[in-house]
């Protein structure tokens, strides 16, 4: 079971909305995924528009946690008011703080997300931070007291899969909350493996909503998530540099 | 009356509460929030009067990851 703060959540899928290509392919792979916890953007709604698609209004609100983030805050006061915006639907008290400083890298700025997180923390969020995997930051990060942290694999949407696991595995052994590598993930191998080295998580987005199939990906990644926290739990074989035969050398019979 | 909302100049007759305002705007029946002058206002103060030169942000939760 995950646990995050007060929650516990099944899966340890947890899935992204954004640029699927259409409602139906989105809702099927949602529900394919078996993801309990759904990331959303806060944006302004559009006017005299009766018909604008609202991918809330098409789910079961009881079956999942929300979990908006905070994209498109560029400081730390433009993240706590998008967090208390999405409070005030009273369908979230999760935060996703996600304030990015650089526009081609969408790298996560430091300084403003830890401000961020401390300002959150006191009004009483479950947050959870997306970092860069600076080591030392999530450490800092924990020793304020925020309920996950989120390192991330490689750039958001760039499918690089981890590029980093020294630094991850040094964020994993030093963890005293949840760890979920969100942001990079490109295929179910990058998401098994961060299981295995011992992630509590994976957040994916462009991974299933930018697949040729998003819906048999999100069933992909599901897979990937369980495989990976079986084989972290199973305890895998040392790598060894020569080979161990498989069968004994004793009782080989006579060969012409 | 004039008001702002998401940045829109909106010009307006005969609406007083900020209920009549989401149904003229055609949003009364969805999830979102309504920041009112820097404020969030809370459903049950839907039947708050608003005022000229009133600026309103008006959010819902989309795809993101």
């Amino acid at each position: 079971m995950l646990k995050i703060g007060q929650y516990e959540i099944e899966s340890r899928l947890l899935l992204g909305t954004g640029k699927f290509p259409n409602f139906s392919m989105q809702k099927q792979a949602i529900a394919r995924s078996g993801a309990k916890i759904l990331t959303f953007a806060v944006r302004r709604m559009a006017l005299f528009d009766a018909e604008q698609p609202n991918l809330l209004q098409e789910l079961d609100l009881n079956n999942y946690l929300f979990l908006p983030n905070t994209a498109g805050a560029k400081t730390a006061e433009e993240a706590v008011r998008v967090a208390k915006l999405a409070r005030a639907s009273g369908l979230c008290h999760m935060v996703k703080v996600e304030v990015i400083g650089c526009n081609e890298t969408l790298l996560p700025d430091p300084i403003e997300t830890y401000r961020a997180c401390e300002q959150l923390i006191a009004e009483g969020f479950t947050v959870l931070p997306y970092t860069s995997d600076d080591v030392v930051l999530a450490r800092k990060l924990q020793e304020l007291g925020v309920h996950a942290i989120m390192p991330g694999a490689s750039p958001i949407g760039s499918g690089q899969g981890i590029i980093n696991p020294l630094n991850l595995s040094f964020i994993i052994e030093q963890a005293t909350v949840p760890v979920i590598v969100d942001a990079g993930i490109g295929s179910p191998a990058d998401a098994a493996y961060a299981m295995e080295i011992g992630a509590d998580g994976v957040l994916l987005n462009t991974a299933v909503s930018g697949a040729k199939d998003p819906v048999k990906m999100a069933d992909a990644m599901r897979l990937a998530v369980e495989a990976g926290r079986l084989g972290y739990e199973a305890g895998r074989i040392d790598q060894k540099k020569y080979a161990t035969a498989s069968s004994s050398m004793k009782g080989l019979p006579h060969y012409g | 009356m004039k008001l702002m909302v998401n940045a829109q100049q909106l010009v307006i007759e005969n609406i007083q509460t900020i209920e009549q305002l989401l149904l003229h705007l055609e949003l009364s029946s969805k999830i979102m929030i309504v920041e009112l002058n820097g404020q969030i206002i809370q459903q049950l103060n839907y039947n708050n009067k608003i005022a000229e030169g009133d600026v309103f942000e008006i959010v819902t939760f989309v795809g993101g990851g």
